[in-house]
């Protein structure tokens, strides 16, 4: 964590939306396929995501919601743009650095498969520390630990552990290193609705107590409505960002840009899984 | 359901082709034995054929009863000089002729440097008229003249002379220098053999090889008359050849003289198939581990197969095609590689001193069929079990959410208690065998049996034991490579079964590499114990080079003339008969004896036993028990001459395998029984001034201190560990074969998680080092469970035989072991660099 931030902590968790962006993605262009086949993913898409704030990415299957974060996460390399994570730009970084930019500025938590089965969840939560060589913060740990309720379990293995339980510890483990911004891919997808609260509430409340950037890309409106602010895309750009709501205003929002009234020029099958 | 079989297969094509390695390795081995020892058998046939071309009837001495043919003692026996005018005149004779032969050594023209000398002794032997014996010349022309001598082809190749060169020379009798005028070989063949052979007219053949009156043909040959049977010509010759000849015809001689080289080589394809045997047996372990992990990542496609209808039998016979497939595949191109194994093998046996013959190669239908059964009996066996469980599978599985790679399995409880009971059975199999309740063909197969159930109980407890080791292994790697080291640990752990197997593979392999390496460091530390106890001599005079042709006989009086030498005596070994029953015949000279250059120790309570006297004997402990000789009593005895002769027993000695055996006489006595020629001298003196007096008339021999001498000896107890080694190292390269298939199928099995990890942080090296270490340890979990397999086997072998010096070459088999950890990093190299080319995106994107 670099000093300045400890000092702008305070404010920024007060003040999240002028405070400056801890991510900055730039006319980011990226297609797929070639010829007549050719699919425009990303088509210029520029967004900045401010420390502190739970940012949601909605969008119907084929927007370009999981490009986008891919692309500014470091996992996937955008055809033109720049991102910028933390004030590095990660578009000059070879595979090396960018991995260490990952390991140590960047938190993950997929929709599954997020926990190696051979280690404890503690040993997961420490995974990026360990990878780096780094010892932990026996308190920050213990905090952690706390937080996401595992106090019993944090010798158990993830096959031991119901499917709520090791998305939390993901989260841990994502906010093990303190890192610049965490990327959430559809964390509750595959978690029943106590669950999915559960998990909700725990990245809320990385961004409300430990001043934690979050950038979520989901597709339930009511896990968005945990959101400081939407983002909406379609046909690979941004056509809404603004602050969040609820659970309905969330809705609305999703029916207008996919309903075949509102946009004649073809509709967008909705599908719920992706 | 054929499409599906042929796509799965198309899909599937790297990871067949590996599979059916293993089967093409075991295959190429037992095919190419069978190729090598097939042309081999047929090259001596057709010697042994045209050899006796033409020959109605061969006339050799009789082979004394109770010393088989095979022992190699045609040289010291003979047929009278008269033999020939007796057969000339048997009814039906059209000419008789006879033939001297015997061991000679050759030099070239300077004298001094030998040629050959290791593996088979050269043979000297005469001439025969135009069309017997089937000689044909492939450069200048049979010798005439008294100093003239010809080599057989390769002889002549191999030393360097051409046709004019001078040679010299030796046998029992005078060196002397023949020019070479001619090379031969036999028939098309161009070889004689395995044996060097040099030709020489029959005068000077006589004479190099010191030949009395009384024994002095080898064979004599009959050529018969125009419309007489070689049957009944033989029944004509048998009738005055005289007692000390046995008669038959040419195309029975022919063949037994065939039979007997195959006889004396029979180990040769016994050994072959048992190492490609064991190279099979690991390339089983490879195939089933395959097959379980293939068909464990396959279970949703079967799930989904038998949901959409398909028949329990139907999924079956599609994993038994796969099969039977992958058999197929491996036994055909075994068979092609067998062509080149045989070749190799007969280039191997050569690197050890023995030119086999080969003609055109022998591919028989024996050998096809061989081939197909045993590499798809094994794919087949190897197969059953994955393919049982494959079958078992719920249609409800193809709904379930991908199976992810457990995190630790546990091991089932029932293959473990199943291997323990195997285990004692073969502990008790080869505790019978070991402790000689059961004996011959039958202990050798208790012996094998055991020996094999004792590796598949190993194979079967060792996942219990994968954990422990594992971690063991893993917690230094973990200091020292961190996370990776970590990982590799659990990950090594987390399937114990399909670990086990892995390295089980290696375990067979590193077990047997073990057994041979202690059992032959045992074997030379006795050797040198027997040595050292017997041989007192400062100076020991033996061939160049430790042949094992031994010196001539006139070498020990050259010797005592040596400046400085007192005394000197020869030692030498035969076999002699008693009552039937073979026996060793250890020879020193009286003088050896009485001065103390050699020792012998008495077990009936005389100290050191002296010289026992002509026509006396010391029997060792082993042959008095056996023959219940007590001192005072006399033996009969028939010696490789085939005479009776009686022998007083005046003492029991302590025996030794390697030096003190059987009856031991001095070299008067030997004469008796046909055996003349000593192995090696034994001196005082020193080492310097023996030499020089050798280095004139005895070229080939060398003069050694007692030290080097004896550890000359024992050294060549490392060739023979050469050899096992070149052979095992093949089940070893089958075992990594296994490490790198079962590493690329885990691997793929956790793409996901390697995904995982490189976007959590991981670097690429950091994944690249778990998947190798993850290989160190299956590894080296082979190699600790193989050294201790093997070190358990040979001290059981060990304690079965007399007087054995059980050692533990402890440094030779640590570097065995870090050998083996080693060999696991090179397996996992090509895995490692598939692992850490994952892409992120595409592994947590996957399914």
């Amino acid at each position: 964590m670099t000093p300045a931030r400890d000092v702008l902590q305070p404010l920024l968790c007060v003040n999240a939306h002028v405070s400056t962006p801890i991510v900055q993605a730039d006319a980011l262009r990226k297609t797929y396929g070639r010829g007549e086949t050719v699919v425009t993913a990303l088509d210029g898409v520029s967004v900045d995501f401010a420390a502190g704030e739970l940012a949601a990415i909605m969008g119907p299957s084929g927007s370009g919601k999981s490009t986008l974060m891919h692309c500014v996460a470091g996992l996937d390399r955008p055809d033109s743009g720049t991102v910028t994570i933390d004030g590095v730009e990660t578009g000059s970084l070879d595979d090396k650095r960018l991995t260490e930019l990952r390991r140590d500025r960047i938190g993950f938590v997929f929709q599954a498969f997020n926990l190696l089965p051979v280690l404890t969840a503690e040993e997961n939560i420490l995974l990026p520390l360990t990878i780096a060589g780094r010892k932990p913060d026996p308190e920050w740990l213990e905090s952690l630990i706390a937080t996401v309720g595992l106090g019993d379990r944090r010798d158990h293995r993830p096959s031991e552990l119901s499917g709520g339980q090791q998305q939390r510890v993901a989260v841990a483990r994502a906010l093990a290193s303190r890192p610049a911004v965490i990327f959430a891919d559809e964390p509750t997808g595959n978690l029943d609705s106590r669950s999915s609260e559960e998990v909700l509430e725990l990245l809320r409340r990385s961004v409300d107590e430990f001043g934690q950037t979050v950038v979520m890309v989901t597709h339930d409106a009511h896990s968005a409505s945990y959101a400081d602010r939407l983002v909406l895309l379609k046909d690979g750009a941004i056509v809404h960002d603004g602050p969040a709501g609820g659970s309905d205003a969330v809705h609305e929002r999703l029916r207008q840009i996919t309903d075949p009234e509102a946009d004649a020029a073809g509709t967008v099958a909705r599908d719920p899984r992706t | 359901m054929r499409v599906l079989l042929l796509r799965s297969l198309r899909e599937r094509f790297r990871r067949t082709v590996l599979t059916s390695l293993a089967v093409v390795i075991g295959v190429a081995l037992i095919s190419g034995t069978l190729i090598f020892t097939d042309t081999i058998s047929r090259s001596f046939d057709e010697i042994g054929e045209v050899s006796y071309r033409g020959v109605a009837v061969a006339v050799t001495p009789a082979v004394p009863i109770g010393t088989p043919s095979s022992e190699g003692s045609d040289d010291d026996r003979g047929l009278p000089k008269d033999t020939v005018d007796r057969v000339a005149g048997a009814p039906g004779v059209r000419i008789a002729v006879g033939q001297v032969s015997g061991p000679a050594i050759i030099y070239r023209k300077d004298g001094r440097t030998r040629v050959g000398g290791q593996g088979p002794p050269t043979q000297l032997i005469s001439a025969l008229p135009p069309g017997v014996g089937g000689v044909t010349y492939t450069s200048g022309r049979g010798p005439t003249g008294p100093d003239e001598v010809v080599f057989d082809t390769a002889t002549a190749e191999r030393a360097g002379v051409r046709v004019g060169d001078t040679v010299v020379v030796q046998g029992e009798g005078p060196r002397r220098r023949l020019r070479l005028v001619g090379t031969a070989g036999l028939g098309e063949i161009g070889s004689f053999g395995p044996r060097p052979t040099v030709i020489a007219t029959q005068a000077t053949a006589a004479d190099l090889l010191g030949r009395e009156d009384r024994r002095y043909w080898s064979q004599v040959l009959a050529l018969s008359a125009a419309g007489t049977r070689d049957e009944q010509v033989a029944a004509d010759v048998r009738r005055v050849a005289g007692d000390g000849a046995t008669v038959r015809t040419g195309e029975d001689q022919g063949a037994r003289q065939s039979k007997e080289i195959k006889d004396r080589i029979s180990f040769l394809p016994t050994i072959l198939l048992v190492f490609a045997g064991i190279a099979t047996f690991v390339g089983a372990f490879l195939i089933f581990n395959t097959f379980t992990i293939t068909m464990a990542q396959r279970q949703r496609e079967f799930a989904l197969l038998r949901a959409l209808g398909a028949a329990r039998g139907q999924v079956r016979a599609m994993v038994a095609a796969e099969a039977f497939t992958v058999g197929l595949l491996g036994a055909t191109l075994g068979l092609v590689a067998g062509f080149v194994v045989a070749p190799a093998l007969r280039a191997l046996i050569k690197a050890f001193g023995v030119d086999l013959p080969a003609t055109a190669t022998v591919f028989s239908g024996r050998t096809i069929l061989v081939g197909f059964v045993v590499g798809m009996a094994v794919t087949a066996a190897a197969s059953l079990l994955p393919a049982r469980r494959a079958t078992r599978v719920a249609p409800v599985e193809a709904l379930r959410d991908a199976a992810a790679p457990p995190g630790r399995g546990a091991v089932p409880r029932g293959p473990v208690i199943a291997g323990a009971v195997i285990g004692v059975v073969g502990v008790v199999g080869l505790g019978l065998s070991l402790a000689g309740t059961v004996t011959d063909d039958t202990g050798t197969a208790f012996a094998g049996g055991g020996a094999g159930l004792l590796f598949l109980a190993a194979t079967l407890i060792s996942p219990v034991l994968v954990g422990p080791i594992a971690r063991l292994l893993g917690r230094p790697l973990q200091r020292l490579f961190g996370l990776p080291g970590r990982l590799a640990q659990d990950n090594a752990a987390r399937q114990p079964g399909r670990t086990a197997i892995t390295s089980s593979a290696l375990m067979i392999g590193l077990a047997l590499v073990v057994f041979a390496t202690v059992f032959a460091a045992g074997l030379r530390e006795t050797l040198r114990g027997d040595i050292e106890r017997v041989v007192a001599a400062p100076v020991v005079v033996q061939a160049s080079g430790g042949s094992f042709s031994g010196v001539p006989t006139s070498v020990v009086g050259a010797v005592r003339r040596a400046p400085g030498v007192q005394s000197a005596g020869g030692v030498g070994f035969s076999r002699v008969a008693v009552g039937g029953r073979r026996a060793s015949l250890t020879i020193f000279d009286a003088e050896a004896l009485r001065t103390g250059l050699v020792r012998l120790q008495r077990t009936d309570g005389g100290g050191r036993a002296g010289d026992p006297g002509v026509g006396r004997a010391y029997v060792t402990d082993t042959v008095a028990d056996s023959l219940g000789a007590r001192a005072g009593r006399t033996l009969i005895a028939r010696g490789t001459n085939g005479e009776d002769h009686l022998l007083r027993i005046v003492g029991i000695v302590q025996g030794s395998a390697s030096a003190v055996s059987g009856v031991v006489v001095n070299g008067e006595t030997a004469a008796e029984f046909g055996t003349t020629q000593p192995f090696f001298v034994v001196a005082d003196g020193s080492r310097e001034a023996v030499q020089r007096a050798l280095s004139r008339d005895y070229p080939a021999t060398e003069a050694l201190t007692r030290g080097d001498w004896i550890t000359d000896q024992t050294g060549q107890v490392n060739q023979l560990l050469g050899l096992v080694y070149a052979l095992l190292g093949l089940s070893v390269l089958v075992a990594l074969f296994g490490i790198v298939n079962t590493l690329t199928l885990s691997i793929q099995e956790r793409i996901r998680e390697l995904g995982l990890l490189r976007a959590v942080g991981a670097t690429r090296a950091q994944v690249r080092r778990m998947v190798l270490l993850e290989a160190v340890i299956t590894a080296l979990l082979g190699a600790l469970l193989g050294a201790g397999l093997g070190f358990v086997l040979a001290a059981a072998v060990g304690a079965t035989l007399d007087g054995f010096a059980l050692s533990i070459p402890i440094g030779q088999i640590a570097l065995l072991i870090v050998l083996t950890g080693a060999l696991g990093v090179v397996a996992a190299i090509r895995p490692a660099r598939r692992a850490a080319k994952v892409e992120v995106l595409e592994a947590i994107a996957g399914e």
